[in-house]
């Protein structure tokens, strides 16, 4: 998908500016910052318990800022993360420094992979976040949100050693004749003289066999 | 310049408590050494908690499981995550490694460290198990899958490192604030108004207790006996934030209108609630440690033997009870009241299904003095033989301790269970010298090879038994897993070498049997010399 869709700013009736995209508005047309408020007291509970935020859609961040101004009556460093597939919608929110600085992390792009290969994101993600759509750009973009949301790694180890540290990756010098990396790791445990970096190897592959995983996780 | 000792303990938390024995002593043999660990990171807390630990290394195995499980992410992220746990571990160029564990897992991690010298278990380039003394094959092959454990691992453990046993060195690193607030506390109850003064407080840990051992009806019928008696106040031990815990404690509290007392505490202010309070009965292998490492007299109570030989207490005022049937909750109060008046225990108890031990020591570290109980003496009479077995295999003399107790406990039971054993011994010798003859035919026709196979899987199946041969069985197989050799002529020597071996070994056994036969005899004639000088 390309980014070709017409971005507009209009002005709300509060006299806030406010994102329009291919003629649907990305607030609300009367104040856009009382609905990011109303929608942030609707959370309160759960910002409460929650440091990490993970937002899905930019706008013009409106509700970024309600949901940050919120985040720091309870905790002391709050970290949000939004994704928004839009970069023409990200440089557009930017322009208006509506989204607060500092703690906010803007991820954009349509590349899914590009996403789940980014080790801070992942990070984060395995921080278990609350997830906060933003339901205009979650509607207008509901294709991507929906890979998004049910994306699957792949378990090939050609791929797995692209997001694999550099100073890991050569571990692997032997890979392409082997398809995940339990294959991999069984295949060095027969090796006839192993070797110090490969005994850091065997040890993560009996860790994960320590840890219960179910079928697919690790094996295949 | 300091020497930088890295410990890789990999056990669970009570398994990094019992660790402080072996770092105390290091600390006090090796002052000149800086200690680091390698654990998880759910232990790290008490890892730091433990004396002449400087530094906490640990592996995130919820992260990499959560990373592994979670099909977003790819499994390159929990290899990623792996590698940044170990990074400085890797990096750094290690005088010593200690290996305090016996998994898989830590001997791979050892193996791949840069080390001077390497204590305890490790794999070699062609993924052989190697060990640096004979005590860390012990701990590893003869221990880790014993019924009932002649020898504590941690005991194995200190002598693999050429450690001594017993040290009053400090073992756990004391929190000043929260010892003077568990001092103040724990005397304010002690000086309430319906004691003299001098009441004692009996510390109740009941956070697998009732689950597993105790009825909420037994330890109500516990804490009304402790109330009964003057000047015992018992004292309920809660875990930071277990609303199950506090529950329980809050039904109990109708029963006693309210007026149970009970302490909520993390485990970083649990060294200084034990060491003030006078004695902790308890199901918990972590809060058995701990007061250990404390010295606080303890009950512990178990489910099952095998349990309790793993994981018995250390400390020789100690008592531990393997509960079973309909046991009688007064029997516990004997024991609490046994160690608090030192009265001796044995002439208190009523008689009911469950076993009592107390605590001895040897030159090798504690050992379990069976008190009262029926069920398991056969199987804690040959535990202690292999104990006897095994340390005076080491040292080549006779561990005294060791005998005194089978002559002094045992007496009567010695000369039937010898008998016994000794029927095993020739059925595991038979089917050695068939094994071997089989074997030696084979060279010559290989039909017989099948046969050699037949015997030497029955011979290999008796070390399951509790049975004095049953070490060095498992010495024996864990050589002929090893047999690694390219020509199967090479392989048929290496093995008719190691059935020799296990030969000669059965024959020390046989030995051993004897003298301890001979010895108890001699003792009994002597009982009754005396008994006769005495009517006389």
């Amino acid at each position: 998908m390309d980014d070709s869709k017409k971005l507009a700013i209009l002005k709300a009736q509060s006299g806030h500016d406010i994102l329009v995209i291919d003629n649907i508005e990305m607030h609300s047309k009367f104040n856009p910052v009382q609905e990011a408020y109303d929608q942030c007291l609707a959370l309160r509970d759960k910002i409460k318990k929650q440091d990490h935020i993970l937002i899905l859609g930019i706008g013009l961040g409106y509700h970024i800022q309600q949901l940050e101004f919120k985040m720091r009556e309870f905790h002391k460093n709050p970290v949000i993360y939004v994704v928004e597939p839009n970069e023409e919608v990200v440089k557009l929110a930017m322009k208006y420094h509506i989204v607060p600085q500092g703690n906010v992390k803007i991820f954009s792009g349509r590349s899914i992979d590009t996403y789940y290969q980014d080790q801070q994101f992942i990070d984060f993600l395995n921080d278990k976040p609350l997830i906060v759509p933003h339901n205009p750009s979650l509607n207008l973009e509901y294709t991507f949100f929906k890979k998004f949301l049910s994306h699957k790694s792949s378990r090939k180890l050609s791929d797995i050693t692209k997001v694999l540290h550099p100073e890991i990756k050569p571990l692997f010098h032997r890979q392409s004749q082997h398809t995940t990396l339990n294959q991999f790791i069984n295949d060095l445990g027969k090796k006839e003289n192993l070797v110090q970096d490969d005994f850091k190897l065997l040890a993560f592959g009996e860790l994960c066999n320590s840890l219960q995983l179910q079928e697919g996780q690790y094996e295949n | 310049m300091k020497t930088k000792t890295l410990i890789v303990n990999l056990e669970d938390q009570a398994g990094v408590l019992e660790s402080a024995y072996l770092i105390a002593e290091r600390v006090r043999k090796y002052p000149q050494q800086e200690i680091y660990m390698l654990t998880f990171k759910e232990s790290k807390h008490l890892a730091h908690m433990i004396s002449g630990v400087q530094r906490v290394f640990t592996i995130d195995q919820d992260r990499i499981k959560s990373l592994l499980q979670n099909d977003l992410y790819s499994n390159g992220f929990a290899v990623n995550n792996f590698f940044k746990n170990l990074s400085l571990v890797f990096h750094t160029e290690w005088n010593i490694v200690v290996n305090y564990s016996t998994t898989t897992l830590s001997k791979y991690i050892t193996s791949s460290l840069t080390a001077d010298r390497i204590i305890g278990s490790y794999t070699n380039e062609v993924k052989e198990n190697n060990y640096s003394s004979l005590w860390a094959s012990i701990d590893d092959i003869a221990l880790k899958n014993k019924k009932l454990s002649p020898l504590k691992s941690i005991h194995c453990k200190l002598k693999a490192n050429n450690i001594s046993y017993g040290t009053n060195e400090p073992r756990v690193k004391i929190n000043e604030n929260n010892n003077k607030v568990a001092f103040s506390n724990l005397n304010s109850i002690r000086n309430a108004e319906h004691t003299d003064g001098e009441a004692k407080i009996i510390g109740i840990n009941i956070s697998s207790t009732v689950d597993s051992i105790f009825s909420l009806n037994k330890l109500t019928e516990l804490l009304e006996q402790l109330f009964s008696t003057p000047n015992m106040i018992p004292l309920l031990i809660i875990e930071a934030n277990n609303e199950q815990q506090k529950n329980i404690v809050n039904l109990l509290n109708r029963d006693f209108e309210n007026s149970l007392l009970s302490v909520e505490s993390d485990d970083l202010a649990l060294p200084s609630l034990l060491m003030n309070i006078d004695i902790l009965v308890t199901s918990d292998r972590k809060f058995l440690n701990l007061a250990n490492l404390v010295d606080t007299p303890t009950i512990s109570l178990f489910t099952s033997i095998e349990s309790l030989f793993r994981a018995h207490s250390q400390n020789t005022d100690d008592i531990s009870i393997v509960l079973s049937g309909d046991f009688s909750i007064y029997n516990i109060y004997l024991c609490i009241d046994s160690i608090l008046s030192n009265i001796d225990l044995s002439s208190q108890l009523r008689v009911d299904d469950s076993n009592f031990f107390t605590i001895k020591k040897d030159n090798y570290g504690s050992f379990l003095h069976l008190v009262q109980g029926e069920g398991y003496k056969q199987d804690i009479l040959t535990s202690l033989v292999q104990r006897y077995y095994i340390t005076s295999q080491n040292k080549n003399s006779d561990n005294q301790v060791i005998l005194e107790e089978l002559f002094s406990t045992f007496s009567s039971e010695l000369s039937t269970w010898a008998l016994e054993q000794k029927k095993s011994l020739i059925i595991s010798t038979k089917l050695l010298l068939r094994s071997l003859r089989n074997l030696i035919r084979s060279k010559q026709d290989s039909s017989f090879g099948s046969i050699f196979m037949d015997d030497l899987n029955k011979l290999l199946a008796t070390k399951d038994k509790n049975l004095i041969t049953s070490i060095p069985i498992e010495f024996f197989e864990f050589n002929l897993e090893k047999i690694n050799s390219k020509s199967a002529e090479e392989n048929l020597i290496i093995m008719e070498h190691l059935i020799y071996d296990l030969k000669t070994s059965l024959r020390k056994i046989m030995t051993t049997l004897a003298l301890i036969e001979s010895k108890n005899r001699s003792q009994s004639l002597n009982k009754k010399e005396t008994r006769k000088n005495g009517r006389a």
